[in-house]
């Protein structure tokens, strides 16, 4: 499981996950990914193309920075998650709370939505 | 690691690595290990306590967490070997050197033989001292690292049995559920992780010929969402035994829960309830995996999606639609939880809903029971031995 900051600036905090996010793998990552999306208060894109497995820890994990954000009048889209990915969170229904967007442009257009 | 924080409100010293306590009468030999393990004292590798004699030995080892024991054998009142005894009795985890006259054979024979772990003779050599204290300390060290993990171990191991009870107690198991009642048949089974998570699924016969049936998984594992699971369920079952409709019993249950849920922890669940007069089932689902409906003809159909998400994430209650179908004589509702669909081969790949759905078309599924053990006896096969990573829940109800 690795996190990287793609970029992080005044308007938006573009974040990739990669790899397996469950109970083996997460690690501190948790604590990390909160210090990056929610401490800066900023619209998050979270890029999960290589992302292979979502265990419900990490669902935790995404649901919480969102709904953390919305508070502040911020934003979380999903980027581009396997099909199997998508469907787990579909299924949850966490695309209410995190819109799913399959390009860039269209993550940022939904970030324009209003929380 | 550690790392010395600066600043006037460190006075508390941290505990050294390790502590030997170095019994002997005689001054020179404090005044040796003091020298000999400068270094190690000055960054707290090491500390050393002193003792007289036996007596004292024995009153400092209660007061100090002690690792290693050196203890002349001539000490004044009971001799070394008695200590030896004594410490072999009531703190079997501290290791022991013993320091005798050179070539006293048989004091060094019944030391070891009193479970010392090395030995030193007189005159003492500087260089043999440092080796067998820093020899004796490492094996004292990873024997209470042992000794501490199996303790962990047992603590982790002692809670998940306390989240399999509380699983287990939530859960009907006694088939058959209603002797004498004809117009269902109803059967559930289910199989817990090594590290339990908080599956369950859940029915009851509810006043007007109606039966009441969910099923859900909470978030995480152990007795957090074991304990998730239970306040659950319940919430959902008292909303449906009050008599309000599925996506009331939904909706209810996750304002509940979302009202303290300081730790975002999350359950899917699905609820319905059959009118075992008319086969009309009404349903609602909150973010967990749709039912299959075996129909008679050997059809195996996914039951309409409905508005949902899992409970526990957001306070609104209008987010839970209702669904409605008819069950016709013949037909099976099959629920499941996702680590049925997720069971892994050694390949890493999942088991599937697809694969799920053609084993329940291909088995032979007259009774609730035989679709049950056709499902869970297909992800064994499939799983080649993998041990399930979370649990499997599943629940048939046939209409007849």
């Amino acid at each position: 499981m690795e996190m990287t900051v793609i970029n992080a600036d005044d308007e938006l905090t573009h974040i990739k996950l990669e790899g397996r996010v469950d109970l083996d793998t997460i690690g501190d990552l948790d604590r990390e990914f909160t210090r990056q999306t929610v401490t800066r208060r900023k619209d998050v894109i979270v890029d999960l193309s290589d992302v292979d497995y979502l265990a419900s820890i990490g669902l935790r994990m995404l649901i919480t920075a969102a709904k953390a954000l919305n508070k502040f009048g911020a934003r979380m889209v999903l980027l581009n998650p396997h099909p199997d990915v998508e469907d787990v969170l579909r299924t949850a229904g966490f695309d209410k709370v995190m819109p799913i967007e399959h390009d860039l442009e269209s993550a940022l257009e939904a970030l324009k939505a209003p929380v | 690691m550690e790392t010395k924080a600066a600043g006037p409100d460190t006075a508390q010293v941290p505990a050294p690595r390790a502590t030997v306590l170095v019994v002997a009468s005689d001054p020179g030999l404090r005044l040796l290990v003091s020298q000999k393990f400068r270094r190690e004292i000055r960054e707290n590798e090491l500390a050393f306590v002193f003792a007289e004699d036996g007596a004292s030995a024995l009153k400092t080892l209660g007061r100090n967490d002690v690792d290693v024991v050196v203890t002349d054998v001539q000490l004044p009142g009971t001799d070394g070997l008695t200590l030896l005894s004594d410490l072999k009795r009531y703190f079997p985890n501290i290791r022991s050197v013993i320091i005798s006259a050179y070539g006293d054979m048989r004091t060094i024979r019944r030391a070891l033989n009193l479970g010392a772990f090395d030995f030193l003779t007189k005159p003492i050599d500087l260089d043999d001292l440092g080796v067998t204290i820093l020899k004796t300390v490492e094996e004292s060290l990873t024997l209470k690292n042992a000794v501490r993990d199996r303790e962990r171990l047992t603590a982790i191991k002692q809670e998940l049995d306390v989240a399999r009870r509380i699983q287990l107690s939530m859960i009907p198991r006694t088939f058959p559920a209603f002797p004498g009642i004809k117009e269902f048949d109803v059967y559930g089974d289910i199989k817990t992780a090594l590290d339990v998570g908080g599956d369950f699924y859940d029915f009851s016969l509810l006043e007007g010929g109606r039966l009441y049936f969910a099923i859900g998984d909470a978030s995480g594992k152990g007795v957090p969402a074991a304990l998730f699971m239970a306040v659950t369920r319940t919430m959902i079952k008292a909303d449906a035994v009050k008599g309000h409709p599925p996506d009331k019993c939904l909706s209810e249950a996750n304002r509940i829960l979302c009202m303290e849920n300081e730790f975002s922890m999350f359950i899917t669940a699905f609820c319905g309830m059959l009118d075992i007069g008319t086969g009309e089932v009404s349903y609602s689902n909150g973010g967990h995996k749709l039912p299959f409906v075996l129909r008679a003809g050997g059809e195996v159909e996914t039951m309409p999606t409905t508005d949902g998400i899992a409970l526990g994430v957001l306070e609104d209650d209008s987010l839970y639609g209702i669904g409605r179908m008819k069950l016709d004589p013949g037909d099976t509702i099959f629920l499941y939880s996702d680590g049925v669909t997720e069971a892994m081969n050694r390949n890493l790949e999942l088991f599937t809903d697809k694969r799920l759905a053609n084993v329940l078309a291909g088995a032979d599924t007259d009774t609730p029971k035989d679709a049950v053990e056709a499902a869970l006896a297909a992800v064994d096969v499939f799983s080649e031995g993998v041990p399930p990573a979370d649990d499997m829940a599943l629940l048939a109800i046939r209409y007849n």
